[in-house]
């Protein structure tokens, strides 16, 4: 198997095929085809791909007869001569008058994928990309084809992009501990938006992993971005940064894009025995680096928690952070973290782009939404009943003991997409996310975030 | 048998004209079986008074050659070979006692083959300015007639709208049957100026009419038969060897054996021998009814499919006579 453009996989087939006694001797095809025939199911972790490839043909052949032949060469010698092929007394397995034959064959397909490579399976689809045969002998064709199966998403340049998101929020939590980094309005305003809603739900536990979905609209976003970065100078691929151990920073999720890639990869790796394509490289080894290094980071970040006076204080990012600053910073935190940088590891990186998931995920914020209920109590006091319920929901949500370890999820709306069909794949109630997500009541659109919360 | 029937009376005439009683008869394909006083004698009917006297006179020069051993013609009172009656010619000859050949027994094969080597020497001293007829079928026509009607006959079974096993059988076989036509003409074409010089003989021979006597193999038969170039008889009693020996070539071998003892095979007559075991007749003759028919009842299908399996020992023989012929050509270049 090999894996194509992503969100396909190709599977080169290779078969004989023996013609039965019955059929005649192929002198000339005259068609072929191959059609794929097959189920796509999902059987719980893995989509399973069974069935067919029918390979149906039509030849001409067994024209022999025709030939009568009009030799004039005699042998050099009388005996052979005379020595003929022997008539025939049967009929023979084929009718001596069969002059075309079909072909029919089946080659058996079954092929597991992980379903964590699809959105849905009726996504999933199979086509045969190239088909060609050979002619091996008068009872024997070589069919050489491709399958496709496609319709995957294509989570590499998803979570190439998140990764990009999450490098140059690593930057920005830096630089929120220092409160001078500028921020990209137009992020800014979208930060802004969500984190209104925040609060509300934020997530508690630190070091905890997410899978984060990002839009569309905010992948281009991202992409811009990039666009502009690269414009800039490229910074080393692996580089060490010593970073200031500020306690916003310390409970920043370690689980990043990467990691959810890798163990794509893997998963990919160990069900269809694809090709590594990324574990190689320079870039990946750093990130794995970078994470190994963000674990005893977190470790120690644990112990700092405990004495630091800002864990109350929420991250938000100060966007804008001199770089020359940051190094200073750095080296003064003597802290070794570890960085992959894949092409935009400039000063400048650091500047805009904030994590959503890295927010919720602090463990400050935990603390400061666990306050933020009894304000709204005593600010928003007149407020509708309704307000008031979804308000003690999440108090309540917030406030639990066990709900400290309740994670939250990210999800990108689909096109057609229902909360029914949402709360389903992430195997909650949908009124759970419609608590989740305040503005949202039954009508959700496409592109549209929503918080899920999942406890665990 | 010839269409004349005779009354008892009548043979009973015929019969006194040789001065014997009858005692009691039979009839026989073509004559009659008369048991008479002085035993049992053999009266044929004569169509045409040239093939009678062709008969008498190989029968006269086989003895005249030194072998008595021969069914002659009994003259009777007016010293004639034979009585007219009505048209016909009626003959009368002894009837040999004794074994027929043993085909198992390759002495008796190849003392066979000298006695019909000595027929054959007879025949060569027959004068050949009669107004016999040559029925010899071969010829360029009789080849291009037969590629002509394979060539038709295939074309013919692939137009049927529902062929039949039987016609799918002919079809399978009939560019076999071609290959064997074709190298059969190659063959005869290089023999074809020659033999017409060599001399009249019976389209066929059986073994049974040899007749092991006193005097040694007697020979008999040949009444009334169609003539044609010489060895037509001799590609009949091969196979006839051959069959009747259960397929052994040792048998066709030893007769070959004897009969070159006694007269020496020309390179024409060998190639026109092998020619003529290279045709499959007896398929051919099959397919033929079939296709002029356009039917076929089981009987003849059965037999039909015989032929086709039979077929492969005639190709054997055939390759074996032409083994023969290389043998005998490596024989005649010394140092070679």
């Amino acid at each position: 198997m090999n894996k194509n453009s992503l969100g396909t996989y190709q599977f080169d087939i290779k078969e004989t095929i023996k013609l039965s006694q019955q059929q005649i001797p192929i002198e000339e095809i005259e068609e072929m085809e191959i059609v794929p025939n097959v189920e796509i199911e999902q059987r719980g972790e893995e989509i399973e791909i069974t069935g067919s490839l029918y390979v149906y043909g039509s030849y001409r052949g067994n024209n022999e007869n025709k030939i009568l032949s009009e030799t004039n060469d005699l042998p050099h010698s009388y005996e052979e001569s005379v020595q003929f092929t022997p008539l025939s007394a049967d009929r023979g397995p084929f009718s001596p008058l069969t002059k075309e034959d079909k072909l029919e064959h089946r080659i058996p397909v079954k092929i597991t994928l992980p379903s964590g490579k699809v959105r849905d399976v009726s996504d999933v689809y199979a086509y045969i990309n190239s088909f060609d045969y050979d002619l091996m002998s008068q009872h024997q064709i070589e069919i050489i084809a491709s399958l496709i199966i496609g319709g995957f998403v294509e989570k590499e340049d998803e979570m190439k992009k998140k990764t990009i998101l999450e490098e140059q929020l690593e930057f920005v939590h830096i630089a929120g501990g220092t409160g001078e980094s500028k921020q990209e309005p137009t992020l800014e305003e979208r930060l802004a938006a969500i984190e209104d809603q925040v609060p509300k739900i934020a997530e508690p536990t630190p070091a905890e992993e997410e899978r984060i979905q990002l839009s569309s609209e905010k992948i281009e976003q991202v992409q811009a971005m990039e666009a502009m970065e690269n414009e800039r100078p490229i910074a080393p691929i692996e580089k060490e940064v010593k970073v200031e151990a500020a306690p916003e920073v310390r409970d920043e999720p370690k689980v990043s894009a990467i990691e959810v890639r890798n163990e794509l990869e893997a998963n990919a790796e160990s069900e269809v025995s694809e090709e590594p394509e990324i574990a190689d490289t320079p870039e990946i080894k750093a990130e794995e680096k970078a994470e190994e290094k963000g674990e005893r980071q977190e470790e120690e970040e644990n112990d700092l928690e405990s004495r630091t006076p800002l864990d109350n204080v929420i991250a938000l990012p100060n966007l804008g952070q001199a770089p020359e600053e940051n190094v200073e910073v750095i080296s003064e935190m003597e802290e070794d973290i570890r960085v992959a940088i894949t092409g935009k590891g400039t000063k400048q990186d650091r500047e805009e782009i904030t994590s959503l998931s890295s927010i919720f995920s602090r463990r400050p914020v935990r603390e400061e939404v666990e306050q933020t209920p009894n304000l709204e109590r005593s600010e928003d006091a007149a407020e509708d009943e309704e307000e008031k319920e979804e308000h003690l929901y999440l108090t309540n949500f917030m406030e639990s003991n066990q709900e400290q370890f309740t994670k939250l999820k990210l999800c990108i709306v689909q096109k057609d997409e229902t909360i029914e069909e949402i709360a389903e794949r992430y195997r909650i109630q949908a009124e759970s996310i419609l608590r989740a997500n305040q503005a949202v009541r039954t009508q959700i659109s496409q592109g549209q975030i929503l918080y899920i919360p999942v406890k665990g | 048998m010839n269409s004349l029937k005779i009354s008892l009376d009548q043979l009973k005439k015929m019969m006194a004209a040789y001065r014997l009683k009858v005692l009691r008869v039979q009839t026989l394909e073509d004559g009659y079986l008369v048991e008479t006083n002085k035993g049992k004698k053999r009266v044929t009917v004569w169509n045409q008074s040239a093939q009678l006297k062709w008969s008498n006179a190989w029968r006269e020069q086989m003895s005249a050659l030194g072998h008595q051993a021969v069914e002659k013609f009994i003259p009777n009172m007016n010293k004639k070979k034979y009585i007219r009656y009505q048209g016909k010619y009626f003959v009368l000859s002894h009837i040999p006692e004794g074994r027929k050949p043993n085909v198992s027994d390759y002495w008796d094969c190849e003392s066979t083959g000298r006695v019909y080597a000595q027929y054959h020497h007879a025949l060569e001293g027959i004068e050949p300015k009669t107004t016999l007829v040559n029925h010899t079928p071969f010829s360029d026509d009789f080849f291009i007639q037969g590629s002509k009607w394979i060539k038709e006959g295939i074309q013919a079974i692939e137009h049927k709208e529902h062929p039949t096993l039987i016609d799918e059988l002919i079809y399978a076989n009939l560019p076999l049957l071609y290959q064997r036509f074709r190298r059969a003409y190659q063959l005869w074409e290089g023999v074809k100026d020659s033999v017409f010089s060599l001399p009249l003989s019976y389209a066929s021979f059986q073994l049974d009419q040899l007749t092991e006597t006193d005097q040694g193999w007697h020979v008999s038969g040949g009444y009334n038969q169609p003539l044609v170039t010489l060895h037509h008889d001799t590609v009949h009693l091969l196979r006839n060897i051959y069959e009747k020996s259960d397929w052994k070539e040792e048998a066709v071998l030893s007769f070959l054996k004897g009969y070159e003892e006694e007269r020496k095979l020309s390179d024409t007559e060998l190639i026109y021998i092998l020619f003529q075991l290279a045709v499959p007749v007896e398929v051919w003759t099959y397919f033929n009814q079939y296709m002029q028919k356009g039917e076929i009842t089981p009987d003849e299908a059965e037999k039909m499919v015989d032929a086709i399996r039979k077929q492969r020992h005639w190709d054997h023989l055939a390759a074996r006579f032409g083994r023969y012929i290389d043998e005998n050509n490596r024989q005649k270049i010394p140092f070679q």
